[in-house]
């Protein structure tokens, strides 16, 4: 079968290249509607297993084109005429921006500390080798952040984060991205951002293989 | 007088508003200084007089498809200066294509600024080819699964009739098929319709004007609550992926028991009730599609 119409990215969520970061936002939570089950406007169009599929596309382009660096990495390949979502990767994408330049993650500035210092929860984090969902869950509500404001520092759905911290896999995206938002996550929490992400998705991927077995 | 322009109201479905959107269409059009005309052609059952507010007109539409009268002898004046209007007809009849071509070029010669077809529901080949000839093609969806879906038969039937018709002498092959074909056995992000036309027929749009100058525009009726707000963009998003089609959400409306009473006291609900919500929103998207939206649209077609 011929095949010439590449969906790029951008052509998933339904947004063009000069759309701003907003559009691109605003554009991914409708897509992110549209192919969630049961939604009416699949009725006869789309089966389940292609509504799935498609939702893997819409949460991959948004993963690159939600942050600013590496979208700025996808448009110049755009411009050397690499189109295909089966051509580009997130992956990818994120490992060429870690060799060209550290990644553009969220600025902290606005999270100044606000809470009370507790010497022995203090302590309790620093010695944490297990950084499960809950763990995550209390080091937030220690430093007083609300899931809204570590959604909105983050740019990741505060319906991912409630996820994130209840380790509720039926509710996130594939690993890769559960990886990328635990990263953001840890860093605006001010903890280990190797340590902890390694510790998360190791329990992450047990509770998914205790849920399937 | 510059060219007229000609509306359809479709749907794949019977009772979700055509009528309703298409009277109030009509009264919004002629209050903004349009010569309007309102045309029932719902070929199974007129009821446009009853959303107009008019009491239904001996002279009706088959005078004109059985030859016995000239479309200008046809019109009715309305309650609004500038808004008139064909009564429909209740003899169902075997009505052809070429009675469809022959109405809508005596239309476009009537001096009017706007004539607006009311349809019936579904897709016999009547409406198809009278929305071909339109220039805006408005389809009322509701939130309810079997309307979306006859809507999307509506939305297939349509664009492989256009196609048909269009290129009659270089695609040989039924193209229903075709997209069944594609809908057993397509890949999500790959391939679209669009494409698998390509390699089953030899031929395929490059620019989707070539098909449809404007795009079809749908509208959310019978709205009851916020969820039922994504369903438009869900549509549009959709049909982009699934056909390579671009759709134009045009709005929503609310579902507002006021329609009913207009309906029940025969008083067009704009001029009824023209405070409530359902009343403001209607406007609105009046407003959107006579202004913004069609200037954008005809200068991207332009470009
Ligand atoms: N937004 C609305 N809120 C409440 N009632 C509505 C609304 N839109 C339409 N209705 C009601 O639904 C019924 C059908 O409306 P209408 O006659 O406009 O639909 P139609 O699609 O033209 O139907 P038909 O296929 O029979 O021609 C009417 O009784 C009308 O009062
Ligand atoms: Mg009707």
């Amino acid at each position: 079968m011929e095949m010439n119409t590449k969906f790029n990215y951008y052509d998933i969520l339904e947004v063009n290249p000069q759309s701003s970061q907003n559009e691109v936002t605003e554009a991914y939570s409708r897509a992110r509607i549209t192919y969630s089950g049961g939604n009416p406007a699949l009725y006869t169009i789309f089966t389940q297993k292609e509504a799935r599929e498609y939702l893997r596309l819409v949460e991959e382009a948004y993963s690159v084109l939600g942050n600013k660096s590496l979208r700025a990495l996808y448009d110049q390949k755009l411009g050397r005429g690499v189109t295909g979502v089966d051509q580009v990767t997130y992956e990818q994408l994120l490992q060429e921006s870690k060799i060209t330049r550290p990644l553009d993650l969220p600025k902290l500035g606005r999270l100044k500390p606000e809470y009370e210092i507790d010497e022995s929860f203090e302590t309790r984090i620093r010695a944490e080798t297990q950084f499960s969902g809950e763990f995550l869950r209390r080091v937030r509500e220690y430093k007083h952040v609300t899931l809204e404001q570590l959604s909105a520092i983050t740019k990741v759905s505060s319906f991912y984060i409630h996820a994130i911290e209840h380790m509720e896999a039926q509710n996130l995206p594939a690993p890769v991205f559960v990886r990328g938002y635990v990263i953001q996550i840890c860093r605006v929490l001010g903890l280990d951002e190797k340590k902890g992400p390694d510790s998360y998705m190791k329990l992450f991927r047990e509770t998914l293989a205790a849920a399937s077995g | 007088m510059a060219s007229t322009r000609i509306w359809s109201i479709g749907s794949g479905k019977g009772g979700v508003g055509k009528s309703f959107v298409a009277s109030s269409l009509g009264v919004s059009l002629s209050r903004m200084n349009q010569r309007t005309l309102l045309i029932d052609f719902d070929l199974s059952g007129p009821n446009l007089h009853t959303a107009l507010g008019e009491p239904p007109a001996r002279k009706n539409i088959d005078h004109f498809l059985s030859d016995q009268a000239s479309l200008s002898e046809l019109i009715q004046t309305t309650q609004f200066s500038n808004l008139f209007f064909i009564q429909g007809t209740t003899n169902p009849g075997d009505r052809k294509i070429s009675d469809v071509q022959r109405l809508v070029a005596e239309a476009r010669r009537l001096p009017f600024n706007e004539i607006i077809f009311d349809l019936g529901p579904g897709s016999q080949e009547t409406y198809l080819e009278t929305l071909r000839h339109s220039d805006e093609k408005l389809f009322i969806v509701t939130p309810e699964p079997p309307c979306i879906e006859k809507n999307y038969r509506l939305i297939e039937n349509l664009l492989l009739y256009t196609i048909k018709v269009l290129n009659f002498d270089k695609i040989n092959v039924p193209l229903k098929p075709v997209l069944e074909q594609y809908r057993e056995a397509h890949l999500p992000g790959t391939t679209t319709f669009r494409d698998h036309l390509k390699s089953a027929t030899g031929w395929t749009w490059d620019q989707e004007t070539e098909i449809f100058p404007n795009p079809i525009r749908i509208i959310v009726n019978q709205v009851r609550g916020d969820k039922d707000l994504d369903l438009g963009p869900s549509i549009r998003l959709v049909c982009k992926h699934f056909f390579s089609l671009k759709i134009d959400y045009s709005g929503s409306l609310y579902f507002d028991n006021a329609v009913w009473q207009s309906f029940r006291t025969v008083e067009p609900m704009l001029m009824k009730y023209p405070f409530s919500p359902l009343a403001g929103q209607f406007q609105a998207m009046a407003r959107k599609l006579l202004t913004s939206d069609l200037h954008s649209q005809s200068l991207r077609a332009v470009v």
